[in-house]
């Protein structure tokens, strides 16, 4: 048995952010030079208070009503954040309550960054595989601009805020997609490359206002999207008897601009089915896959029976490639 | 051209700065725009000119013309 996407929607806080709006913050930063170096030119972030949860509400809240979805037939609410509102109790509870599912419902939260929404996909097509659920709500939402110390070009530049929801269902009727086979994979050398130190059992109280923001080596995370998440992709790909002229879509992880576009160049991929959209959002984190679908669906991009690789990637470091195939 | 003058080069070319404030010994401290950022620019160029692929944990290597050319004859890679 596979799964199919009953339907995908996003939300993306108010505040904008510019880089003229860092750059007055920081007087040695070159608006034009964050642009040319990330591909951003503004990024909405959540405001003071504004959490994750309350993100991932608002999607899911949109999703239903766009979906027309009864939320009495979800059988498994999925939250993937690295922002949650508490240490406990698991935030996939409060929003059970705020969204009003079955108290029959199962929910948990699950903890990664930017590989979320992939990750999430397969996880709720295997249990729809097995018959544990019929229909799976999916959100994945992240705060990451509260974890940014402002002076610090490498993350402020580059990360915004959003939450997403999808469902996943056992029915193909009325759905938008088929979600294929996943490579995932897991590389725990990377755990420094982008942390934020305190907060957690290891170091609870920050020994220094900079262990509360996230500490990132950009250099590591591209060198790694280069060699291990090129070759993921590859391995789907191959797995699945395709070559790269049978894809009609590249959806990858918005990272940076950037990096992307080395990528698509290393792999040889056109670059009309590489989409890079983040130009008005920043890096979303685990939302950026969902939103790239949700612009796309949008601007009436996809088309029925075409095939779409989604590559989630990141901290961890974590990835999860996922087929899916549109209009099914 | 000796391998490390064509890194040099490379590097040059890729953070935006004059050729010759490039040699061999210089180091990321020596430069200004030789920083996080100009090091993924570097990891860019040298990906592309000599097919190699850097590891996570050697990007240390991307603070000098030396690491760098290092980290190419490691891979047994010249153009």
């Amino acid at each position: 048995m596979t799964a199919f996407l009953r339907g995908v929607e996003h939300y993306l806080p108010s505040t904008i952010c510019t880089n003229k709006d860092l750059a007055a913050a920081n007087p040695t930063w070159i608006a034009s030079d964050i642009y040319e170096r990330t591909g951003i030119r503004t990024r909405r972030v959540a405001a003071p208070g504004e959490t994750a949860s309350d993100l991932g509400y608002a999607a899911a809240e949109r999703l239903f009503v766009k979906a027309a979805f009864p939320k009495d037939e979800i059988d498994v609410l999925l939250f993937c954040t690295q922002s949650a509102d508490y240490l406990l109790p698991t935030t996939a509870c409060t929003l059970q309550e705020r969204l009003a599912l079955r108290t029959s419902c199962a929910a948990l939260d699950y903890n990664l960054g930017c590989s979320g929404f992939t990750y999430g996909l397969w996880l709720a097509r295997a249990l729809v595989a097995a018959e544990d659920a019929r229909n799976v709500l999916l959100i994945v939402a992240d705060t990451s601009s509260h974890y940014c110390d402002r002076n610090d070009a490498a993350t402020a530049t580059i990360f915004g805020d959003a939450g997403a929801a999808a469902i996943i269902s056992r029915y193909e009727n009325g759905s938008m997609a088929r979600i294929g086979p996943s490579v995932l994979g897991t590389d725990g050398r990377g755990k420094n490359h982008l942390i934020v130190p305190s907060g957690g059992a290891r170091m609870r109280d920050a020994q220094s206002p900079r262990d509360r923001c996230m500490s990132m080596n950009g250099p590591a995370i591209a060198a790694f999207t280069l060699s291990s998440v090129r070759r993921a992709v590859l391995q789907l790909i191959e797995r699945q008897k395709y070559n790269l002229n049978d894809i009609d879509w590249f959806l990858f992880h918005q990272a940076n601009a950037v990096l992307l576009d080395r990528l698509r160049i290393a792999m040889g991929i056109p670059q009309s089915k590489m989409p890079i959209l983040m130009a008005d959002t920043g890096n979303l984190g685990s939302a950026s896959i969902p939103v790239l679908l949700c612009r796309l669906i949008e601007a009436g991009q996809l088309q029925a029976n075409q095939r779409c690789i989604l590559a989630g990637f990141g901290v961890g470091f974590s990835w999860a490639i996922t087929e899916i195939k549109w209009g099914v | 051209m000796r391998l490390e003058d064509q890194i040099a080069e490379v590097i040059a070319e890729a953070i935006g700065v004059e050729k010759t404030l490039i040699t061999p010994e210089t180091k990321s401290v020596d430069v200004a725009g030789w920083d996080s950022m100009g090091q993924m620019t570097i990891l860019f160029a040298i990906t592309a000119k000599y097919g190699v692929e850097i590891a996570p944990d050697e990007v240390d290597k991307l603070n000098s013309v030396h690491g760098i050319t290092e980290l190419i004859r490691a891979c047994g890679r010249q153009p």
